[in-house]
């Protein structure tokens, strides 16, 4: 009697692990597929990117990596006659991004952390409200701003530079690292810094010798979705640059309109400029809801 | 050697008022323990004369002067957190060290001290140990000791700091005290909620309650006069007994009654402007002051027994006397039994007797 | 009353300002100033490539966009992407999350990687969907006509299939992400005692589950909501809002408006009322949340 129904537990625990271990495959496969596919045509040529039906098997070749890189006329110009911005490489494209990315993060990071500590430990007179504007910044649609900051940049001569983009892009970063970094600060017990004022450390000693150092983790993860943010942006990339200031999405953005491009090149180019991306997503798993949110919602285990 | 005084001091968080005009002297030298319940203001009276919080009103005083003036890391003091606040990022050397490295002090000078005390405190054998966090609760508290008593500095503040020790390393810990604030000579303040604590390390408690000091008192003081209801039932264990009553004038003088029971009140002469026929009052009396089998006299009553509880070499004995409770204390090992009948007497000179609104002692 | 100034307590108030000013500077001259400033030319008609100054015309530019069908239609469309797409990534992230509750080996790897889309930059996306879509070469066109037995041609005969389908895979894990929060958050000893008292799972759901996930459903809607109405990039790049105007939400035809055809003054009116749109719904949202 007890055997049977030990049974008939063992068999439902059984068909629940196989239904478990089935969707899981399932859900990942669709998740994951575009971005296999995208690694996969990377490795293709233009014929076998090309080819009807999709090829599933075929020997890959790294030949798109290269000539990502090489200034010289591609294929598709020569076939097209038209003129495309890969032809001229890549390079500055990723360079310009390079360029961007690092010094608003740079910048960003730096002010942030100065903030977030500044609102988390003194919380001066209207923190609350500064607070909820710096968050409401996050609904606010990019394409709002973007009309009067075109004319300003025109204007003021920051149309088409780099300072103009990191300008902006650390005052769209801006907000998101106070809030998390004020999320992190939060974390670490008052009674510590206390401590280390009795003990004899001015207000700056305590902020770069406890309070930081409790921090480093937070602000890690922090600098990793800067990186994300910025490095993906690309309506503004596309407003305020050209070909001098063009950073990677606007230049893979711009291959949309063309007929017979190489999916090849393109998926390499994409690869590349999703790699960071990729890397990073095993690094911030764990801060994954708390980037997403401004750190106003902790992630799960 | 500094005498700290503090004036009216006052400290509200958002609309809690944590502190509401507290006043206290501590005497050069002294060790005087801030006695009170959970959320009293002990901890944050002790933050403001360290100077990290900042006083609403009032003022704190080091010999004479006013210290608010001074930021917290130039007021020197040294304090202990009642969370420990071990640096976590630091080694159990670097914490203790922190102190004397921030005063500037030569390398071998630190190392000295701080060995010297970690042997004091028995914990050389963790001061190569990186992590703080990996610490048993009670070697955190002895770390976070030894960073507070490792400095020189003008006031000692302890936030309950051995609270979390074993009953054994708490015993020793408090005779160390002693020992310590007689060879420091040191203004210690030292809060804590447990009577029996302050009542062993310190010459004066002060008791705290909502923010205010309540009495300021030697620990016979606080015993035998304590001037209110709070401090009354706060202090000693078992809890004093309360009983409602009214006072009525006897043959000999005043008495107190209650219902089936009439105590003959002795020495009122001193409070009696207070005292008139038929206040309602409450009195007071510790179970150890009643005494078990009392010999024929005055204020001699016949009770029974409700409970007894046997712990060690005392016995808590509930009677019933006519329709009140009382506890009281036995020493010895005699044995009570549930409805066993004995005679107690109470003596009139231990009775105290409380407003029944107000709850400030009136005799 | 006071008590004399003191040196200390003056550092610590001057020293968060100082850290603070930076940040807030930055946001008045990139947010504010521009926001201001692109309020007071919504009341001109203005066009860049005529050069002529600007003529102030009051309400008109709200009043005929207002008046006009072309933008009704569009705020029609941008409504419906936002609801299929956050009601199927709703439905998705709820099953995921319940998925991912359980406990088995892998499980760690597997939200990492269903998780991935989420950092993906949304311009690869758009243009890589280009290519999955594609009528000819596009493996997700194979794999309709081998369900189908026909060629189907997604992004012309579906073009709001192709942007939805596209939104979901980005962002269902977003809300797996917040629900699965959710789950991990109910105490444990409740779903024991839920388990002891023989509660029928709907029971077990609707007094145990729900009202911890809540709160994070309710923000998860939010965010989810405000993102999909602004949608711009992966549009943008697979469709560029075509064919003719079948996938062209309120972002991209602002868009359109103030940098193809250069109406300035009517653009960033347009702007102001998706803006006004964008804050009735975050306050209706709150509200609904704190509510129940």
């Amino acid at each position: 009697m007890s055997n049977l129904r030990n049974n008939r537990r063992g068999r439902r625990k059984i068909f629940r692990t196989v239904l478990i271990y089935f969707s899981t495959i399932i859900a990942v496969i669709f998740f994951i597929f575009p971005i296999y596919w995208l690694i996969a045509t990377s490795l293709k040529t233009r014929a076998q990117a090309f080819s009807t039906p999709p090829l599933f098997v075929w020997e890959p070749t790294l030949r798109n990596f290269i000539d990502i890189f090489i200034k010289r006329q591609t294929e598709i110009e020569a076939i097209t006659g038209q003129e495309l911005e890969l032809a001229t490489g890549a390079e500055t494209f990723f360079y310009n991004s390079f360029i961007v990315t690092f010094s608003s993060i740079a910048i960003a990071t730096v002010i942030g952390v100065l903030a977030a500590y500044s609102f988390s430990r003194y919380q001066p007179h209207g923190t609350n409200t500064l607070m909820f504007f710096i968050l409401s910044t996050r609904m606010l649609p990019a394409i709002v701003v973007a009309i009067p900051i075109y004319f300003f940049y025109r204007s003021l001569g920051l149309y088409n530079t780099h300072i103009g983009l990191i300008l902006l892009y650390t005052m769209f970063n801006l907000p998101f690292a106070v809030w998390m970094m004020k999320s992190f600060f939060d974390e670490v017990p008052r009674d510590i810094e206390q401590a280390a004022l009795v003990d004899g450390s001015n207000p700056i000693k305590v902020f770069y010798k406890i309070a930081l150092p409790q921090v480093l983790v937070g602000l890690g993860a922090t600098i990793g979705f800067l990186i994300i943010n910025v490095w993906n942006e690309f309506l503004f990339a596309l407003l305020l640059t050209e070909r001098a200031t063009r950073t990677v999405p606007v230049m893979i953005a711009g291959t949309r309109g063309e007929v017979g491009i190489n999916w090849g090149l393109i998926a390499a180019i994409e690869t590349l400029y999703i790699l960071p991306a990729l890397v990073l997503i095993f690094v911030l798993q764990r801060f994954l809801l708390r980037g997403m949110t401004f750190g106003t919602v902790r992630g799960a285990k | 050697m500094t005498r700290v005084e503090i004036r009216g001091l006052r400290k509200s968080y958002g609309t809690v008022e944590a502190l509401r005009g507290l006043d206290l002297v501590v005497e050069s030298g002294a060790l005087v323990a801030l006695l009170g319940p959970t959320g009293a203001g002990k901890t944050t009276t002790l933050k403001c004369i360290a100077g990290v919080e900042e006083p609403d009103d009032g003022d704190i005083l080091f010999d004479g002067e006013s210290v608010l003036g001074i930021p917290a890391w130039r007021r020197n003091v040294a304090m202990f957190f009642q969370s420990y606040a071990l640096y976590p990022h630091l080694s159990v050397y670097d914490n203790i060290a922190y102190p004397l490295r921030e005063q500037k002090m030569s390398k071998d000078e630190i190392d000295k001290m701080v060995k010297s005390v970690a042997e004091k405190l028995r914990i050389s054998l963790l001061l190569d140990r990186k992590e703080p966090s990996t610490l048993s609760g009670g070697e955190m508290q002895r770390v976070a000791l030894a960073r507070t008593l490792v400095r020189k500095p003008l006031v000692f503040l302890l936030d309950e700091p051995i609270s979390n020790l074993d009953a054994k390393l708490r015993e020793e810990m408090r005779t160390e005290f002693k020992r310590l604030h007689k060879e420091l000579k040191q203004t210690i303040i030292y809060a804590t909620p447990d009577y029996l604590e302050a009542f062993a390390i310190a010459e004066k408690v002060a008791v705290i309650k909502d923010g205010m000091i309540l009495q300021y008192d030697t620990p016979i003081n606080l015993l035998k006069r304590p001037k209110n209801r709070f401090v009354a039932t706060f202090i000693g264990s078992p809890t004093i007994n309360l009983l409602k009553g009214v006072v009525r004038r006897g043959v000999r003088g005043w008495e107190f009654s209650a219902p089936g029971l009439r105590l003959e009140l002795v020495e009122v002469g001193g409070a009696s402007s207070k005292i008139y026929d038929g206040l309602e009052v409450e009195m007071a009396i510790r179970p150890h002051d009643i005494v078990l089998e009392a010999q024929q006299n005055a204020n001699t009553f016949k009770a029974k027994v409700l409970a007894a509880e046997r712990l060690g070499y005392e016995t808590v004995v509930t009677l019933s006397v006519g329709e009140v409770e009382l506890k009281t204390v036995s020493k010895g090992m005699r044995l009570y039994r549930y409805g066993e009948e004995v005679s107690i007497s109470i003596p009139g000179d231990r009775v105290i007797l409380f407003d029944v609104s107000s709850g400030e002692a009136i005799y | 009353m006071m008590s004399k100034p003191a040196t200390g307590s003056r550092i610590m108030k001057i020293f968060p300002i100082v850290l603070i000013f930076p940040a807030v500077a930055l946001v008045v001259f990139l947010v504010i100033f521009p926001l201001i400033w692109a309020l007071g030319l919504s009341f001109y008609s203005y066009n860049v490539l005529r050069g002529e100054p600007p003529i102030f015309v009051g309400i008109e530019n709200y009043y005929r966009l207002l008046n006009s069908l072309d933008v009704w239609r569009r705020f029609v469309l941008t409504g419906q992407f936002v609801f299929y797409s956050v009601s199927i990534e709703f439905l998705i992230g709820f099953g995921l999350a319940h998925l991912f509750y359980n406990q088995f080996r892998g499980r760690r790897l597997a939200i990492t990687l269903v998780t991935t889309p989420l950092l993906v930059a949304p311009v690869a996306v758009g243009i890589f969907h280009r290519y999955l879509f594609d009528a000819t070469f596009g493996i997700y066109s194979y794999i309709a006509q081998l369900f189908t037995g026909q060629s189907v041609r997604i992004l012309s005969q579906h073009p709001m299939f192709a942007i939805v389908f596209m939104d979901v895979w980005q962002w269902s894990p977003f809300m797996m992400l917040f629900i699965l929060a959710g789950l991990e958050a109910i105490p444990k000893h409740m779903l024991e005692s839920s388990e002891i008292d023989r509660l029928s799972p709907l029971a077990k759901f609707r007094y145990v589950v729900w009202p911890t996930i809540r709160p994070l459903v309710a923000l998860a809607l939010l965010f989810r909501t405000m993102d999909a109405f602004r949608t711009f990039d992966t549009i943008f790049t697979l469709t560029g809002g075509g064919p003719g105007t079948a996938t062209e939400v309120l972002s991209i035809q602002i868009y359109r408006m103030a940098f193809q055809f250069f109406r300035t003054g009517e653009s960033t009116a347009l702007a102001f009322i998706f803006l006004v749109i964008i804050l009735l719904l975050t306050n209706v949202y709150l509200r609904l949340a704190r509510r129940e």
